[in-house]
């Protein structure tokens, strides 16, 4: 194992950075170590997984991404999940493809680009799905409330049930399924990130594997609970560990227990928007 | 392991005062502070694991076999047991996405033939006076041990070098086969860069004595006329002490006659001279355990004696080679301080470890780590070891008590399978001081040998020049000023920025039109001429090139557990252990060139030119 990270202050703080690739796949076999996310442990660790359970969560179920290994039906809903995702890959929307393609070699509009990605996302669970203005708002609103590191911010949008009317908003177009609601109000933004990393990278490559390798954004943390009466948290730096090895399966975590159902999905979806830009700008004339 | 407060605040030194000048040109503590500082930079930033899977392992040995080295380097870490086995990736010493293979708009770009024409091709031998020849046998001796990307792809349509206008290419095209990449997970290798496997072990375990493999290991150790593996625990040597004979196939059908070594490849008499003394150093090594431990069995004398051996490589290459190539006081303290800490050596053996740390009582000895990623030789690290311009074109024998001239080769005639009709007709001990007495060649430009430049191998002509900058695009090693800036070395921006040399300057802008473009070897040999920021005085080296072996140096200790964790009397035995602190490359070569003592007796260092007999 390589060097770690840990910030501990009694009572205070009890974090350990994992970011290689060893690590993080022996974090997350280790059963000492789960996503639990009770209340306990020292102030900050207990500020982090309150978060989680308040905000992750749809008409009391957890979002998948943060439910327990053991919680019922977890893991049948997920091999459901990745084989139907698995089945659309070939068959993704043409004329949504090309809008996204379209938006990522002119670069400029960003919320025209993630909301069309929602779009193309949320329509892989919902057929009829159309997303708006105001559903990308609401995802965006959710990211805050789980992500932001400004305190001030995000108690203003818990109070003001900013966060909750974001959340019922997405829950409602996906006629209440925590899963997918995870999908177009959390997973999208590593999504959305991947289509504007493209935007550089096509000016530099033309192979589609290598495009969509270079492209993949990974969730940058992904947290763990010590389980019984352990009150540390590991945070597992996905990003990190694929920006130092461009390694996908590290991006989706797969082939463990907490595998991203979307591991095959968002691949063929970033290479189908690869493919039709790479065609796009030939039509127009232009090379690397 | 978590980085330490210092290491922190030297890599903060070092990144701040290298803005303003390069660490060579501040006063002594400064710059040995700042030379710290680099390395720990480039153990956050510049370590890369190519692994996207780990190979398949042999099972693991008993428990109390986890005290010998294996044959194919597994088991040396005991939670990733693959790690820096035979067989295992390259790893990196750059980001991930700076290592794609250059692709065929600029692999041949500027063709490399022409550069190895215009900028490398030996025009008068530029020695380095201060240095032996056994310094250039040497590096290559390690280099056998830490690495090779093995037999290139069959498979693979041959790479077609144009030849320029005019070019006295024997052939009618110059043509390689692509390097063998790794090919066993091709799942979840999409869209990465290629990766290489190193068919030797990365680890610092003699494996160019012992092999790779046990199959290769137990050939060393048997007598080709019983076929039984000697019983004593030696390695197999002739009746007179030279090494055994191997007959190989050579690629036109007809058979080679070479000496047995665990690597003998690229074969040449400077390593058959250092192969045949670490191969009796081994059989020394085994006397002397013999002696505490007269019920050993055969086996446990062998394990035991390749584990002291192996360690006493290393530290001659630490503390006697590196520092005659680094020939200043930074790069003298640097390389001692690796071994002994700044305690030094005669501290750590009246007094022990101060700490468990490395600075001050040295890597050997300190607890194991492998930093930011898995242990592993790297692609940049073979890259800046391309240093075959030590190499010289002519070599004379000389009677080393008289000084009277035998024979006088081709580096041709002194190569292959020509070796061991050099030992019919020269003794051994004129081989070496004859060796020991000749200097090799500068690395700077217009310096690489003809007879590599124009390597017959098997009926078809190689240019390795050629080869040394094809290899490196193929494998996506960075040129020379990315090279630069993604090791945190100031990168130059024009072509006198490069070099001080004014016709070189002009020739590289001949060749290249623009400095970022220039091969990172060619930018090495240039920077030779560089005051400011190229090699530093004393240094036979670039400092490029300096960057990375700071960094890998460290490494194939660090991570050894072999010299960290389990460096101990107890693993080594007291015996063993004490065999690595007495000794060194002199007691080495009394013990087995007794007669050349006198020769030697004042050289400062082994590597440099020993004593010569007047005619």
């Amino acid at each position: 194992m390589t060097q770690h990270r840990r910030i501990h202050l009694p009572g205070l703080v009890d974090l350990t950075f994992v970011a290689d690739a060893a690590s993080i796949v022996e974090a997350n076999a280790s059963a000492a170590l789960d996503r639990d996310f009770a209340a306990k442990g020292p102030l900050l660790n207990r500020l982090l997984t309150g978060r989680i359970r308040r905000t992750l969560v749809v008409a009391g179920q957890p979002f998948p991404a943060v439910a327990p290994k053991d919680f019922p039906g977890r893991a049948a809903r997920q091999i459901a999940l990745e084989e139907n995702l698995k089945s659309q890959c070939q068959a993704f929307e043409a004329d949504i493809i090309s809008q996204i393609a379209t938006e990522v070699i002119n670069p400029g509009r960003d919320t025209e680009l993630a909301r069309l990605a929602q779009h193309l996302t949320g329509r892989s669970f919902i057929p009829t799905f159309v997303a708006t203005a105001e559903t990308w708002a609401a995802a965006e609103t959710l990211e805050m409330a789980v992500q932001s590191n400004n305190p001030l911010r995000q108690l203003a949008s818990n109070l003001s049930g900013k966060t909750t009317k974001a959340r019922n908003l997405l829950a409602g177009k996906m006629d209440q399924d925590p899963v997918a609601v995870h999908a177009i109000g959390i997973a999208i933004h590593n999504f959305v990130l991947s289509l504007k990393r493209m935007r550089m990278i096509l000016s530099q490559h033309t192979d589609v594997d290598r495009i969509v390798t270079l492209s993949l954004a990974a969730p940058p943390r992904v947290l763990r609970q010590a389980t019984g009466s352990g009150k540390g948290l590991v945070v597992m730096e996905l990003e990190k560990c694929r920006a130092k090895t461009l390694r996908r399966d590290m991006a989706f975590m797969q082939g463990t227990w907490s595998s991203c159902p979307a591991h095959a999905w968002v691949p063929a979806a970033l290479a189908a928007v690869a493919r039709e830009a790479l065609r796009q700008r030939s039509e127009k004339g232009e090379q690397p | 392991m978590a980085t330490s407060l210092l290491d922190r605040a030297l890599g903060f030194l070092a990144k701040t005062l290298s803005r303003h000048k390069a660490w060579h040109r501040w006063p002594f503590p400064i710059a040995l502070a700042m030379i710290l500082g680099h390395r720990e930079n480039l153990r956050r930033n510049n370590l890369t694991d190519m692994q996207s899977a780990p190979p398949a392992v042999p099972a693991a040995p008993a428990a109390n076999d986890k005290s010998f080295r294996s044959a194919d380097g597994s088991h040396n870490d005991l939670k990733q047991p693959w790690m820096g086995m035979a067989g295992a990736r390259f790893g990196r010493n750059m980001p991930i996405e700076n290592v794609y293979g250059e692709g065929p708009d600029t692999l041949l770009t500027p063709n490399p033939r022409l550069v190895s024409n215009a900028l490398m091709a030996r025009q008068a031998f530029i020695p380095v006076p201060h240095l032996n020849v056994l310094a250039a046998g040497w590096i290559q001796f390690m280099v056998h041990d830490w690495l090779s990307h093995g037999p290139n792809n069959k498979d693979h349509t041959p790479i077609t070098v144009p030849l320029p206008d005019g070019d006295d290419w024997p052939d009618p095209i110059m043509s390689l086969l692509p390097t063998d990449p790794d090919r066993s997970q091709p799942e979840a290798d999409i869209g990465r860069p290629t990766a290489y496997t190193n068919v030797e072990t990365s680890w610092w375990d003699a494996s160019q004595i012992y092999g790779s493999s046990l199959e290769r290991q137990l050939l060393m150790r048997t007598n080709p006329q019983s076929g039984e593996i000697e019983p004593t625990g030696k390695l197999y040597m002739q009746p007179d002490g030279s090494l055994p004979v191997e007959v190989k196939s050579k690629s036109d059908g007809t058979q080679q006659r070479q000496e047995l070594t665990g690597v003998n490849g690229n074969w040449w008499i400077g390593l058959s001279v250092l192969h045949r003394i670490f191969a009796q150093e081994h059989n020394a090594i085994v006397d002397r355990l013999r002696i505490d431990y007269p019920d050993a069995k055969g086996e446990w004398l062998f394990q035991k004696a390749r584990l002291v051996n192996a360690a006493l490589l290393a530290k001659i290459h630490t503390v006697e080679w590196t520092p005659a190539l680094m020939n200043s006081p930074e790069g003298r303290m640097a390389m001692r301080g690796n071994y002994w800490g700044v305690m030094g050596e005669t501290f750590g053996r009246a007094f022990g470890r101060v700490d468990e740390g490395e600075i001050l009582s040295g890597i050997p000895g300190s607890s194991t780590s492998h930093h930011t990623a898995p242990y592993a030789m790297t692609e940049e690290f073979a890259a800046s070891y391309r240093l075959h311009s030590l190499i010289p074109d002519s070599f004379t024998f000389k009677k080393h008590n008289n000084g009277k001239a035998l024979l006088t080769c081709s580096l041709e005639q002194v190569s292959g399978e020509a070796v061991l009709a050099i030992h019919d007709k020269i003794s051994f001990d004129d081989v070496m001081h004859s060796l020991a007495t000749s200097n090799p060649g500068a690395l700077v430009l217009h310096n690489y040998p003809d007879g590599l430049r124009r390597l017959d191998k098997d009926g078809r002509f190689m240019d390795l020049a050629a080869v040394d900058i094809l290899r490196d695009r193929e494998r996506g090693v960075p040129r020379y000023c990315l090279f630069r800036q993604l090791i945190g070395a100031h990168v130059p921006k024009t072509f006198a920025d490069l070099t001080d040399d004014a016709d070189w300057q002009r020739q590289l802008e001949e060749i290249y039109g623009t400095v970022d473009k220039v091969d990172l070897l060619v930018g090495t040999l240039a920077e030779s001429r560089s005051a400011l920021h190229g090699t530093p005085v004393g240094f036979g080296f670039s400092d490029t090139a300096f960057r990375i072996f700071i960094l890998m140096a460290s490494r194939r200790l660090k991570s050894d557990r072999f010299y960290t964790d389990d460096f101990t009397p107890e693993v080594y035995t007291p015996a063993g252990f004490k065999w690595v602190a007495d000794n060194s490359l002199r007691t080495v070569m009394s013990r087995h060139c007794p007669a050349l003592q006198p020769y030697f007796a004042n050289a400062r260092s082994m590597f440099f030119p020993w004593k010569a007999s007047q005619p």
